[in-house]
This record gives structure tokens, C-alpha cells and sequence, in this order.
């Protein structure tokens, strides 16, 4: 859910952004004092609901309020207020509730449980992959199984890699960085690429990898909902979900800029 | 104006900064160790130069990705790749930025690389 903040007071807004976040945890919210900035935001990105402050000094809220409807009918107003004389002047407006100030979670909550416009709650069907924190692969919302876990390093590699190619050396080096190559080596690179394309195969997703002789690479046509290739193209939720960590259980993921490196080579 | 230094390296940045202060006077001069967070920046603010390092360990993002996100976004943004080596020419040629400046940049160079803009 994407909720918009809006409060010309600093503390009443962090006081409202508190009270929104124990409520439901998982909404992206996004904050502001200043209505220009909010009206420029919300052109570029829908939200669900928008938590105003009904007397603001730059733009009254029920001004603000008729201007994202003009944005976005379907969004959710809910007035934050200290003072209930304006309550009159919203009813009008067929919002979806109102809050008195100072607000509690509880009353946030209450008004997210009863929108005028319900929120469908995005399902996570298919494929998703985590890149921020830690590498993860989930298939409709529960954690990928790989048969071993050098097979979802291998696919963490792949992903990283955003589509270039590598062979069996490559593999190996990353995956038994102390082993010199060899016959060995190169089977057991074998065995683990199999791994990995089984438990792709398992959900259907095995067309998520291009294989051709000696070279392997992730199709990103196929990759729908990564958090990083979102980042790349400007999502903003995915965007707001970097916070400073990428691939943390793999120690290699500092080392490589995996799709530069093999630019220059 | 807003100008943006993407580098993991404290003293280059440091040095590119002081460059940019004596140049202009009234412009932001902003500086980020990780590539990702000039794009959070850039969600919510113009960016108008950047000055990135091509590889920002432990960071994901290359500064050439970089700079061609920030593009994507704000076609008017002049780019300049600040780095240690040529390796990059070729491929920075290719995305076409507006300047390729070998480390340790020296004011001579930044003149003539950021007054060419105006």
C-alpha cells in the first residue's frame, strides 16, 4: 500500500508517520511539509491513501484534498485535524474518514481497515527476487527450495550478472574460489547448474535461464519481478526498498561489477 | 544548480569537491559513496552534472548504469566519468558522456570540462 503524508508541522508529522507505520507496517509512506512537492510527487506516482492535514498555510487540505482527487479519483482522502469545525466542510467531499488530532495508531488503523475505495493487496504470485539484504527466491510468496545451496549462488550470479553470459570457468572460480580448474571442477559445475535448472523447472521458471554451449545467463525478459531491476528502471517502491544492502550472504557480490567486468573482457 | 560526485573514495571526492566550490559559487554540491543513493536522490530532486567513479565497491551499481539512469531521467544532465584508468573510454564514449577525467582531476581540467557546459 502507498500512503501519502501531509502536514505543514514537522512534529505532527512524524507524530502522523509513526501512528500510519504501527498500524501497517508494510506501507510504503512517503512524507511532506510542503504541498508543491507533494503535488509533483503524486503526478509521477499513485497512492492508495493520503493522510492531510485539513489547515496547512500553503494550501488548504480540503484544496489539496479536491486536487489528488483530480489526480487519482480512486485515492483515499482521510483528514487529520485538530480542529472539528472543519468537519463540515469535508463531509462534502465524500472522503473516506477523519482522524482527530493528536492521531492514534489505532484510529489509523480503523480508517485503513474501512477505505471508501478498498486496496487490493498485491499478491506475490510468480516469481520474485530479492536482491536488497540478502539474495532470496520466492515462488508465490514462500521461500524457492534449491536442491543445493551452490545452485542458488549460481542463480544469485546469473541475476547479477543482468543477462551477460558465463562458461564453466567462470562458474567454477566463483563457486570453489580456491580450487584450480579441472575436469573435477568443470563436473561438479555440471552437477550444480542441473540443480539449479531442476528447482527452476519446479515452478515453471526454468525459461528464466538462456543455456547454449558453455554459456549460461539469465534471460531478463523473463525476470518480471526482481528488486533490483526494478531499481533500475525507476520503480519507485524498489527504489525506496534499497537500504545500503545488496546480496549479503555472498561475499563476492562486493567484488564483482559483474556486468562491467565482462564488458571489458 | 545541483551537482552530484558518485565515489567510494573520501579524498578524490573531497578534492573534486573544493574544484567545484571555487568554480560556482551558488551551485549544491553533493557527494554519495554509494551510486544507489544518487538515484534515491534523483527520485525526488533534479540532478543537473554528476561526476561518477566507474566502480564503486561493494555497490552494485557501475557509474556507467549510473549515469545512463540518471539520463533516463533528467535528459539534460551533463555527465562525467572520473576515474584511474582509460579502460573505460571506449564503453563511456559509447553512452556518450560529456567527459572522461582522469584522477587526480585538476582544476584546468574541470574548467574546461564545466565551463564548455555553459
Amino acid at each position: 500500500m502507498e500512503i501519502l503524508l501531509a502536514d505543514d508541522e514537522r512534529l505532527a508529522l512524524e507524530v502522523l508517520k509513526e501512528a500510519v507505520h504501527k498500524a501497517c507496517p508494510d506501507a510504503s509512506l512517503y512524507d511532506f511539509q510542503k504541498t508543491g512537492e507533494l503535488l509533483e510527487f503524486v503526478v509521477e506516482h499513485p497512492c492508495d491513501v493520503a493522510f492531510l492535514d485539513i489547515e496547512m498555510r500553503s494550501m488548504n487540505g480540503i484544496e489539496l484534498a479536491k486536487r489528488l482527487k483530480e489526480i487519482n479519483p480512486s485515492v483515499n482522502i482521510v483528514f487529520a485535524t485538530g480542529y472539528s469545525e472543519y468537519m463540515g466542510q469535508a463531509f462534502s467531499m465524500h472522503v473516506s474518514g477523519y482522524l482527530l488530532k493528536p492521531v492514534t495508531w489505532q484510529a489509523v488503523k480503523e480508517e485503513l481497515e474501512n477505505l471508501r475505495h478498498p486496496v487490493a493487496q498485491e499478491r506475490d504470485t510468480g516469481l520474485r527476487i530479492q536482491t536488497f539484504g540478502n539474495f532470496e527466491v520466492f515462488y508465490n510468496g514462500r521461500p524457492l527450495r534449491f536442491a543445493r545451496s551452490k545452485a542458488k549462488e549460481l542463480f544469485a550470479y546469473l541475476i547479477h550478472k543482468r543477462g551477460t553470459g558465463c562458461g564453466t570457468r567462470e562458474i567454477a572460480a566463483l563457486l570453489f574460489e580456491d580450487q584450480p580448474y579441472s575436469l573435477t571442477l568443470q563436473k561438479q559445475v555440471q552437477t550444480i547448474m542441473s540443480a539449479m535448472m531442476k528447482s527452476l523447472k519446479e515452478v515453471g521458471a526454468e525459461d528464466c535461464i538462456i543455456r547454449t554451449y558453455n554459456y549460461t545467463a539469465v534471460d531478463v525478459e523473463r525476470i518480471e519481478n526482481c528488486d533490483y531491476y526494478r531499481f533500475l528502471k525507476w520503480d519507485v517502491k524498489a527504489v525506496n526498498e534499497y537500504t545500503g544492502e545488496y546480496m549479503m550472504n555472498y561475499s563476492w557480490a562486493e567484488f564483482v561489477i559483474g556486468y562491467l567486468d565482462n564488458k571489458l573482457m | 544548480m545541483n551537482i552530484i560526485i558518485a565515489d567510494r573514495d573520501e579524498s578524490s571526492a573531497g578534492r573534486l569537491s573544493r574544484i567545484l566550490k571555487d568554480l560556482s559559487t551558488d551551485a549544491q554540491i553533493l557527494h554519495f559513496s554509494d551510486p544507489m543513493y544518487v538515484v534515491k536522490y534523483g527520485l525526488t530532486n533534479p540532478i543537473d552534472v554528476l561526476f561518477t567513479e566507474v566502480r564503486m565497491k561493494p555497490f552494485p551499481l557501475d557509474g556507467l548504469t549510473l549515469i545512463q539512469m540518471i539520463r533516463a531521467k533528467y535528459p539534460d544532465v551533463s555527465c562525467y566519468v572520473v576515474t584511474e584508468t582509460k579502460n573505460y573510454l571506449e564503453q563511456a564514449s559509447a553512452i556518450q558522456v560529456n567527459g572522461y577525467l582522469l584522477k587526480p582531476v585538476s582544476v584546468e581540467q574541470i574548467h574546461r570540462a564545466v565551463v564548455k557546459r555553459e
